[in-house]
């Protein structure tokens, strides 16, 4: 087992995303497109929408944008079980590929960003260097003597028809609330909050091109998905330099 | 008429300290998602639908394939006994594709073709003797062939496929496909 288990990450964000060749019929079908994609949702409201490409956000949950090289879906909030997301998902796929007359897909990726929460920096950085076989803290490198640092990785992979990117890294963000003084309402202050997470970012990928009567949105990403449950905890061990090591 | 404010345009992301801005807020799609550049050609060979099988093995739809696959060997065998007039070994190797076929159907739920397919395939291998249909296993190698590559045809291809299967079959219906059938469009409905 790791020393930091896959069961301690909460799924943060679901990224899927589809690439074709010029999709023309975008211009002449992007209305009854976002028309059939919104008796899928409680509410569907425009963010960015121009000619060649359109995003909207659903529920207050999903980015979807649809555009002529490729179409993205993405769950901010993914919470409870993965499927669910994945049926909106296929739905949308479906929908896309089929307004547009899409036959060829040049890559088709499947995106599962998972965090554990820090209460501080100094866990984070702690947790990263438990997590990644880093070496010993202390040595000086570029005129640097550091007295912390946080230890990331990226493994890039492919067997020539799919491929993955996973990275572990520790993330620092910061959110600001900066109101304007002529917003004059009461107990509507500046507010600065920071989080503090470790990142495990798996990214999927096609390495060839895909006929689309060769693919199910569904069956793939499901596929992917159990790839990660088996997979992740093996992953994870691997990155501390002990055990796991697949051949 | 009162004015809206939208407060969420003064919020924002301060900063991030490492990596992929992917868990930016639901406006930055465009630079959140897919920094990773791929040099995929296009004149490089299709990923078959297959494929998924290496990624989960225990999938509806790896099954289905695999067992596709293990039909088509069989059907080769079939055709090659038959051009060299071994009629017996030949009806031997229809036989044992007749239980597969009839386990294809199991698959029917992936999709309306699959389904539509494997039903006629099913009905068309319950000939009596290789003799009675002598062009079926060509036919059903070919249309065979083009559901493991295409899993996920329209359904008006599937119903072609389906008519080239049943001009190698001078056969009526096998009995119990109207109740069947019925029974499959009371599932589906």
């Amino acid at each position: 087992m790791p020393p930091i288990p896959f069961s301690s990450f909460r799924r943060a964000q679901l990224i899927f995303e589809m690439r074709y060749s010029e999709a023309y019929e975008l211009w002449d079908r992007t209305g009854s497109l976002w028309k059939s994609v919104e008796k899928d949702f409680t509410k569907l409201k425009s963010n960015q929408v121009g000619p060649n490409e359109q995003a909207f956000i659903a529920d207050n949950r999903f980015v979807l944008t649809a555009g002529l090289q490729r179409c993205n879906f993405t769950d901010h909030r993914p919470t409870g079980s993965p499927e669910k997301t994945i049926e909106k998902v296929a739905g949308f796929a479906n929908k896309v590929l089929n307004s547009l007359n899409v036959t060829v897909l040049e890559r088709v990726g499947f995106r599962s960003v998972f965090s554990v929460s820090c209460e501080s920096l100094e866990e984070l950085r702690e947790k990263s260097m438990i997590a990644v076989h880093a070496l010993p803290l202390g040595a000086p490198f570029f005129g640097v003597r550091p007295t912390s640092f946080g230890a990331a990785v990226k493994i890039e992979a492919d067997d020539g028809d799919f491929g993955y990117a996973a990275q572990l890294y520790p993330q620092e963000k910061g959110f600001e609330f900066n109101p304007p003084p002529d917003i004059l309402i009461k107990d509507l202050e500046r507010r600065e909050e920071k989080t503090f997470e470790l990142m495990l970012d798996v990214d999927f990928s096609t390495k060839k091109p895909l006929r689309t009567d060769a693919f199910d949105c569904k069956s793939w990403l499901l596929s992917w998905n159990r790839a990660i449950g088996r997979d992740a905890d093996n992953f994870l061990e691997y990155l501390t330099g002990n055990h796991g090591r697949r051949d | 008429m009162a004015d809206v404010i939208d407060l969420g345009k003064f919020a924002g992301m301060a900063r991030t300290a490492s990596g992929t801005d992917a868990v930016n807020v639901q406006a930055s799609e465009e630079t959140g998602s897919w920094t990773r550049s791929t040099n995929i050609s296009g004149s490089a060979g299709f990923l078959s639908a297959a494929a998924v099988r290496k990624l989960d093995d225990e999938s509806p739809i790896g099954k289905m394939l695999e067992l596709v696959e293990r039909i088509l060997k069989r059907l080769e065998i079939c055709m090659e006994h038959l051009n060299q007039q071994e009629m017996f070994s030949s009806d031997d190797e229809l036989m044992a594709c007749k239980r597969l076929l009839s386990e294809l159907l199991m698959f029917r739920e992936v999709n309306d073709s699959v389904g539509l397919i494997a039903w006629t395939a099913y009905q068309a291998s319950q000939v009596e003797a290789i003799t009675d249909a002598p062009a079926l296993p060509e036919v059903l190698h070919r249309v065979l062939t083009r559901l493991w590559s295409s899993p996920f045809m329209r359904f008006d291809e599937a119903c072609l496929l389906v008519e080239e299967i049943e001009g190698a079959v001078p056969v009526a219906p096998a009995s119990g496909f109207i109740e069947v059938s019925e029974e499959l469009l009371t599932e589906q409905t």
